[in-house]
């Protein structure tokens, strides 16, 4: 039983007549305490699927279609108070931007207690003393001092850190962390994913992790899920996916990370030719033919479907991968 | 500094004035400044320091009511419009509009014609129109500030939109229309003397530092304190809360930095 499970998930942009698909019939599943990655490029909707499971996706954009369920309760029916209940209690989201999450007028000890009496009933006291032990544990030091500072008396990774414990307040069943690491710098980041994963297994909770960085997600996530131009195009177990990506894309993905191995032409990144879609009416083909060096004529003209490789493991491309001399190349 | 002393002169008015500021004395009409009277006496003999210590005590509480009764309502309005948009926001936009496209002065001076003569007049006149500069204010902060993620991180908290837009957001947008009210308060200390000036505003004998200039005006030439005098003490006032402002917004740079 997944713990929280999207079906067909549509977003548009635009008007209902001229519709700008900018995600499309993406289905996604989280089983209690598991985690999961979304990876892909800007704009290639993973920012807008994780925001469209706490419905917090703004007009113009808007969901067309699919459902959201959690626990088995479809988020997108639920009327304005049991949102409030759910996004309160049930669900905890992680920022990309640490530096304006924070309400830069309050102190961060009063914004941490709002957040935490909004799902516990604690008096002020026993908040505060909570707060403090909160504030503790996401690993700030002088717990005491800094539940009087002002967010911007803070550092991002700092800032980042109160963000978590905010989010993990209400004990939350699932951790939306939304690339939790991209403004801060590598050692900070470093810190900051271990962090997450640390509360995650101290609260049994479920994660699903937006990253662009393949090394973030393999580092973090049992099973990971790529997105490309607004559909899923391949998902799987991360060792799966590592050791035999099926997709052209998630291929080129790969590819396109450093290592650690001194470059010379054998094992050289390879960089993606062209440009990603841009966000337009949905089109009766693969989202990848345009830049995918195998595709062919079918490809370019019927949508493709995902199919199963094995346990766990889907690919949206028909082809086996058979000869890729690139690819082999650059594993060696 | 500057407003503080004055405040505490004015609050202290009864204990420090030398003299009752509407005791009439005819056997010492028009004196110049002396120790007796620090800045004379009007044509009335009515001893001037103490007639602007108590009109200062007037103004301060007038205008202040005035400026803090219209910058709650605004800046609550402004919030709404800036947050909800669409039909909310025009009706509270145009409205303020409307208000802000004729003259300050007239309308104030057309509530006064309906209430009639008098403070009511003024303190009624008023906030039904300044309003409007911190709804504007307050709006357009609201716009930006509705894009930050830290309204986002609101409502992915569970928090409710009374509870994001009055807790959460208006507390960030207190600190502009504050900076802002202290020009307020210069203007409705300048409108307040002038009404009065014109008589549409405090009515005789109370004494108000618009008034009192209105009153000391035909004696310019030959009596010139009676204008004067108070009238610098008005220029002082609005030079006080202008550095109050000043170092308001100071420390709003500071802070956002």
């Amino acid at each position: 039983m997944s713990l929280l499970s999207i079906g067909d998930l549509s977003i548009e942009f635009g008007s209902p007549a001229d519709p700008l698909v900018a995600v499309h019939a993406v289905s996604l599943s989280i089983k209690p305490s598991e985690v999961l990655g979304l990876v892909g490029e800007s704009g290639s909707g993973k920012s807008l699927t994780s925001r469209a499971i706490m419905r917090l996706i703004k007009r113009p954009g808007r969901i067309t279609a699919g459902e959201v369920l959690f626990d088995g309760r479809d988020v997108l029916q639920m009327s304005q108070r049991e949102l409030r209940q759910f996004r309160a209690n049930d669900v905890g989201m992680v920022f990309q931007d640490p530096f304006s999450s924070l309400n830069p007028v309050f102190r961060i000890g009063s914004q941490l207690v709002d957040a935490l009496r909004m799902s516990h009933d604690y008096d002020r006291g026993t908040a505060q003393r909570t707060v403090v032990d909160m504030l503790d544990r996401v690993g700030i030091p002088r717990p005491e001092h800094i539940f009087r500072a002002y967010p911007h008396e803070l550092s991002g990774g700092m800032r980042q850190r109160v963000m978590i414990a905010m989010a993990t307040a209400a004990r939350p069943r699932l951790l939306l962390a939304d690339e939790p690491t991209t403004a801060l710098d590598v050692l900070t980041q470093k810190q900051i994913l271990l962090l997450l994963s640390e509360m995650r297994r101290e609260y049994g909770m479920a994660m699903l992790l937006v990253s662009h960085d393949f090394g973030v997600i393999a580092q973090m996530c049992d099973r990971v899920a790529i997105m490309y131009g607004g559909q899923i195009v391949e998902s799987g177990p991360v060792e799966s996916i590592y050791d035999s990506p099926q997709h052209p894309y998630t291929r080129a993905l790969l590819r396109s990370v450093p290592g650690l191995e001194p470059v010379d032409r054998a094992n050289r990144r390879q960089p993606l030719d062209g440009q990603p879609p841009e966000i337009g009416p949905l089109k009766q083909a693969c989202v990848f033919a345009e830049r995918c060096a195998h595709a062919r004529d079918d490809c370019r003209r019927t949508p493709l479907p995902l199919r199963r490789i094995s346990e766990g493991h889907f690919t949206a491309c028909p082809f086996e991968v058979t000869s890729d001399a690139n690819y082999d190349e650059a594993q060696r | 500094m500057i407003v503080g002393a004055m405040a505490l002169c004015s609050i202290l008015a009864p204990l420090i004035a030398p003299h009752d500021p509407n005791q009439l004395d005819f056997g010492a009409q028009l004196r110049p400044p002396s120790l007796r009277n620090l800045m004379g006496t009007d044509e009335n003999g009515r001893d001037i320091f103490s007639r602007v210590l108590f009109g200062l005590r007037l103004d301060f509480v007038v205008v202040l009511a005035l400026t803090y009764v219209s910058l709650p309502i605004g800046l609550v309005l402004g919030a709404l419009a800036g947050y909800f948009g669409g039909i909310v926001d025009s009706l509270i936009s145009r409205l303020a509009d409307i208000l802000l496209s004729f003259p300050f002065i007239v309308l104030v001076v057309a509530v006064i014609g309906l209430v009639g003569p008098g403070l009511g007049g003024v303190l009624i006149g008023v906030p039904v129109v300044s309003w409007a500069f911190y709804a504007r204010l307050a709006r357009a902060d609201m716009m930006v500030m509705k894009e930050l993620p830290f309204m986002e991180a609101c409502t992915a908290l569970g928090y409710s939109k009374t509870r994001t837009i009055f807790r959460h957001a208006v507390p960030n947008l207190v600190r502009n229309c504050l900076v802002f009210s202290t020009l307020d308060v210069m203007g409705n200390l300048l409108l307040l003397a002038s009404v009065s000036y014109i008589g549409l505003g405090v009515q005789p004998p109370t004494a108000e530092l618009g008034a009192i200039v209105s009153g000391g005006q035909p004696y310019l030439l030959n009596a010139w304190w009676v204008a004067t005098l108070p009238g610098l003490v008005l220029v002082l006032f609005g030079i006080g809360v202008g550095l109050i402002g000043e170092g308001l917004s100071d420390g709003r740079h500071q802070g956002t930095s």
